[in-house]
């Protein structure tokens, strides 16, 4: 019953799903009940290539303890036209750039696999 | 003299099917029933420019906007608790059109009770005590349980009957516990 359920189970098979209206084509992310273009609750799983490009990011350091392993928070501008949230690994603070070509592959962080994004492997 | 009342008008009134499991989540109950509101008053989303729920409701207004597709919301508020505080909320949008804060107000409010939480056992509080209550007020005034039945109508009339000042709708369900009658948060 939860909206987000079709998203883990995608995580879990090794696909990002996306939520795509079924009456209008509009993709949406984050997960939710109804298309905000047409108001429809009809929809499919769309899987992304899972290739984009950095559209912001931020370096999140725990506030008050030693934290050597801070993460890179990035949004993400899909290839496939929405905006998500993610991590970046693979790369350091220091070699972050706006509009850097970003792909998908997904790792174990903490005991959970999450979709995360590494800059891109292809030219 | 002007007053609230010749400064604002309710222009449609939504709701989704009252059910024991619903299927689905707060939030799509909550865009559904605004949808059915928005279609009532022959309005779109992009005209709310106003929100209004309980706080005790889990639906944050930001998830409204995202998929309702509301372009942007200029007020917002919370009445406090839920239960009798449904008439606060009206009077909380009337006070923002009044005053020019909001134009048109969406009041919403969303609840899966039975669906989400078990009927008696509450988790967070809110959820068992107000049947109590009701169950107390119908005994105490010697009312049987198909007295609750009548409540309904009311509710739906053009004014609540109701002299708890507080507490759920409530409908009849004959073998919940035995011969007693039970409530349900509609």
């Amino acid at each position: 019953m939860r909206d987000q359920d079709f998203f883990w189970e995608g995580v879990s098979a090794g696909k990002l799903l996306i939520q795509k209206c079924q009456d209008c084509g509009a993709l949406r992310q984050p997960p939710g009940p109804m298309c905000p273009h047409c108001q429809s609750l009809k929809w499919t799983a769309h899987e992304s290539r899972g290739r984009g490009a950095v559209a912001a990011w931020i370096i999140s350091k725990h506030p008050t303890q030693p934290d050597q392993n801070a993460r890179i928070v990035a949004l993400i501008d899909l290839e496939d036209g929405v905006r998500m949230i993610s991590n970046l690994q693979h790369v350091s603070p220091g070699d972050m750039d706006l509009g850097m070509p970003v792909e998908l592959f997904f790792a174990e962080v903490n005991g959970t696999v999450l979709p995360q994004f590494r800059p891109s492997l292809e030219a | 003299m002007d007053t609230i009342l010749n400064q604002t008008a309710i222009v449609g009134i939504g709701q989704t099917e009252f059910s024991k499991f619903s299927g689905r989540s707060e939030l799509q109950l909550a865009l559904e029933a605004s949808k059915a509101a928005l279609d009532d008053a022959g309005l779109s989303p992009a005209d709310i420019d106003g929100a209004v729920t309980f706080t005790i409701d889990t639906n944050d207004e930001a998830d409204l906007v995202r998929n309702l597709g509301i372009r942007e919301l200029r007020w917002t508020a919370r009445t406090t608790g839920g239960g009798g505080g449904a008439s606060a909320t009206v009077q909380l949008a009337a006070a923002a059109v009044a005053s020019g804060a909001a134009n048109t107000v969406l009041i919403y409010r969303a609840f899966n009770e039975r669906s989400g939480q078990r009927f008696g056992q509450p988790i967070g509080g809110y959820a068992g005590g107000t049947p109590q209550q009701d169950i107390h007020f119908s005994f105490g005034f010697g009312h049987a349980g198909e007295d609750l039945l009548d409540v309904v109508p009311a509710l739906y009339g053009e004014i609540r009957r109701d002299e708890r000042g507080s507490g759920p709708l409530c409908r009849h369900r004959p073998r919940a516990c035995g011969d007693q009658p039970a409530c349900v948060v509609l």
